[in-house]
């Protein structure tokens, strides 16, 4: 009716997911330049970096007029609201209030745990202190001369603990995604962190859950028995905490391949899971190149495969379990306890100032 | 006990979510877009319909037919009267069905309730918030009699902010210096008690309707080579002829009259309504205009520096609009005093809209 368009409407923020307490992947650091919003656990946040360059993590409307503090700017190294000019460090206080001398006591944001590493911001959900560190991941780091790598992002509906139980479900790989070998793929619950050495140093024991994935003689279609990985015997490592995963694939013993996986809960209903792949390098860059290709094509063909469950599958129906399944019931005990966490922690931040 | 519950308890105005609209006469559309046909209208979060009678009174009442619940922004003014176009019911300005071809008893639930409408300044007003205006339609002489002595232009943003943001912008005093950059150094704002401190923006409204404010400061004189910026700034807010500002806003809770002077000499009015569409769809709307001077040229250019500094600050009030949260608690300082007076006037109306319970359209 009006001959002037509508404005846009409001996107409204969907309840927070179940989610456990972690470390979770905000954004690619490169994303991060000037005060840019943030939907992340299902809240409004905005996320800026502060005058050394850290990335700091904010609720998003300023505790004064609730103005959105993603129009704001950065000045001297702190964010600045563009509605009345209060200022925020990277600790959430208000700093300055232009023409007030005392700053009231409310005018205090809250502020999510950040580090910054692998090229991602991380983001702790589950309280104001996080309950371990961000593991390590030397394949990205000291060891990434090794390796020839690529970063991956893909959407769905899904929860972040569909995505995560995945590698735990060691059938669907035989069934979704067709890999055949000689006997059946088995999956064996890791007992202790350090045996997950391959992946990294170990996790804390809290947060930690592993397996490794075995398959003898791989049989491979027909067509890709020429590149000679026909008949090997192959293994996956996995090991990670509530918010990520660290992969190893081994071929006749030798690694192959790695990964990092982290997600991002944007809301109850969108996530995102990214990270890094990499690809053994032999020496040879041909060869590196084509196995870079190979690897990414069939990385690409299987997430894809999974994607189509993730976003058809329903949340919280099917819960008839049969024996296979002991590695993701054992993981949704243990992603469980993490969600209780998680609510304790936020319970007690609500009522601590 | 809720962030927001404890925001009252200490006194505070209530913060709410939603369109929480006051009590007043709000601008439904302008006069030229009702011609002759009916057209659909969503106003309040409602559907309604607008037409004009036989006398080209504007009508604005609920748009579903109560016989079978047709568009009635579809029918026809037939001899000054409202015809569905599906049963060809005909409904008179008072929202009562006149005529059922094939019938001869009229039910008597065969009704609408229009809206209390009032046609000035160019706009369609309706009255939200009963079924008797509280308050008349106040008067704002430089639009109707002093018409001559303005060169203005109309202005229509639409939002996605609450009526309530829209109003409170003008009582937000410090906002002019942070947001807009504007160098008030010194700068004295206060609330008036006195209709008459509000004069030249025309005769008093109805005392409980009312509120006013005034902003009176001297501009930075920045000059050109040393601040180019802060020059540009003075020059589109003062038209160069002068630093002492003052600006005088009053209304009631769905409108503001504004006279804008510099060194006591008045440059600029404004008239602003408000166009509540729906939950968080809201827009401004109105009208702008320098105070002519004795030469044309002169005028011409006020005009356009008026036109940039009313475009400009808008432009950086819309975003501000579109995404500030509602229904939070918020921190005042000590400069927010009046604006949490705004507050509780603002919502003793939203209460007084509350009390009415009946929605137009609903046979009384």
């Amino acid at each position: 009716m009006r001959l002037k368009p509508s404005p846009p409407p409001r996107p409204s923020p969907s309840a927070a997911p179940e989610l456990a307490a972690g470390w979770y992947v905000a954004l690619p650091s490169a994303c991060l330049g000037r005060p840019r919003r943030l939907e992340l656990f299902g809240r409004e946040l905005v996320a800026w970096r502060d005058g050394a360059g850290r990335a700091a993590v904010l609720a998003r409307y300023c505790p004064h007029l609730s103005a959105d503090l993603a129009l704001g700017k950065i000045v001297e190294g702190e964010l600045r609201c563009r509605f009345h000019h209060w200022r925020f460090d990277a600790t959430g206080a208000c700093v300055d209030i232009p023409g007030v001398r005392r700053i009231p006591g409310g005018a205090h944001q809250r502020t999510y745990p950040v580090r910054e590493r692998y090229g991602f911001v991380w983001v702790w959900y589950g309280g104001a202190e996080p309950m371990f560190p961000l593991p390590d991941f030397p394949a990205l780091e000291a060891q990434r001369d090794r390796y020839t790598t690529y970063r991956f992002s893909h959407g769905t509906p899904a929860s972040p603990r569909r995505i995560l139980e995945n590698a735990f479900d060691h059938y669907h790989f035989m069934t979704l995604h067709r890999v055949r070998s000689a006997g059946s793929l088995t999956l064996t619950m890791l007992a202790d962190p350090a045996d997950a050495a391959e992946n990294g140093p170990p996790i804390a024991t809290e947060a930690w859950l592993g397996a490794r994935l075995e398959a003898r003689a791989l049989q491979l279609p027909r067509a890709l028995s020429p590149i000679g990985l026909d008949g090997k015997d192959f293994a996956l490592l996995v090991d990670g905490w509530t918010g990520g995963q660290r992969l190893t694939f081994f071929l006749d013993g030798e690694v192959v391949a790695k990964e990092l996986l982290g997600i991002t809960p944007i809301s109850g209903s969108r996530t995102v899971f990214q990270g890094w792949s990499l690809v053994r390098r032999v020496g040879r860059p041909w060869l590196d190149a084509l196995a870079h290709l190979g690897y990414r094509s069939q990385h690409l063909l299987g997430t894809r495969e999974d994607l189509a469950i993730y976003r058809t599958a329903k949340e919280g129906t099917g819960t008839v379990p049969v024996k296979h399944d002991h590695g993701v019931l054992r993981f949704r005990k243990h992603y469980q306890t993490w969600v209780d966490r998680a609510e304790a922690a936020e319970q007690n931040r609500t009522v601590a100032p | 006990m809720t962030e927001t519950e404890d925001h009252t308890r200490r006194g505070l105005p209530p913060n709410p979510d939603g369109l929480n609209l006051a009590a007043s006469w709000y601008i439904a559309l302008s006069s030229g877009e009702l011609r002759s046909r009916p057209r659909a209208l969503d106003l309040f979060g409602r559907p309604l319909v607008a037409w004009r009678d036989g006398g080209g009174r504007p009508v604005v009442m609920p748009r579903y037919c109560p016989h079978m619940g047709a568009s009635l922004a579809l029918g026809r003014v037939v001899d000054g009267d409202l015809r569905c176009p599906f049963h060809h019911w005909s409904f008179d300005a008072s929202g009562s069905c006149v005529a059922i071809p094939g019938v001869s008893r009229i039910p008597t639930t065969a009704r609408h309730a229009p809206l209390p409408t009032v046609e000035r300044y160019g706009y369609v007003w309706v009255w939200y918030g009963g079924p008797e205006p509280a308050f008349d339609l106040p008067d704002f002489p430089a639009m109707e009699e002093d018409r001559g002595a303005y060169a203005g232009f109309r202005f229509d943003d639409p939002t996605t902010g609450t009526a309530r943001q829209l109003l409170e912008n003008g009582i937000d005093y410090f906002h002019f210096m942070a947001l807009h950059g504007m160098s008030l150094d010194p700068v004295n704002f206060r609330q008036l008690h006195d209709q008459k401190e509000a004069a030249d923006n025309g005769p008093p409204i109805d005392d409980e309707a009312w509120f006013g404010v005034e902003v009176d400061g001297t501009l930075k004189n920045w000059q050109l080579r040393d601040n180019p910026v802060g020059w540009l700034h003075r020059m589109v807010t003062t038209f160069g002829s002068g630093t002492h500002f003052r600006l005088l806003i009053d209304g009631w809770p769905g409108g503001q009259r504004f006279t804008t002077y510099i060194e006591g000499e008045e440059i600029s009015k404004v008239l602003m309504g408000i166009t509540p569409t729906g939950d968080y769809l809201t827009a401004q709307r109105g009208w702008a205009g320098v105070r002519r001077t004795n030469k044309h040229w002169k005028t011409f250019l006020y005009f356009l520096l008026f036109y940039a500094q009313n475009r400009g600050g808008t432009a950086q009030d819309i975003p501000i609009y579109n995404t500030t949260a509602t229904g939070r608690p918020a921190s005042y300082v000590r400069y927010d005093n009046v604006l949490v007076k705004y507050r509780r006037y603002y919502q003793s109306w939203v209460e007084h809209a509350a009390a009415d319970q009946s929605l137009p359209g609903e046979a009384p």
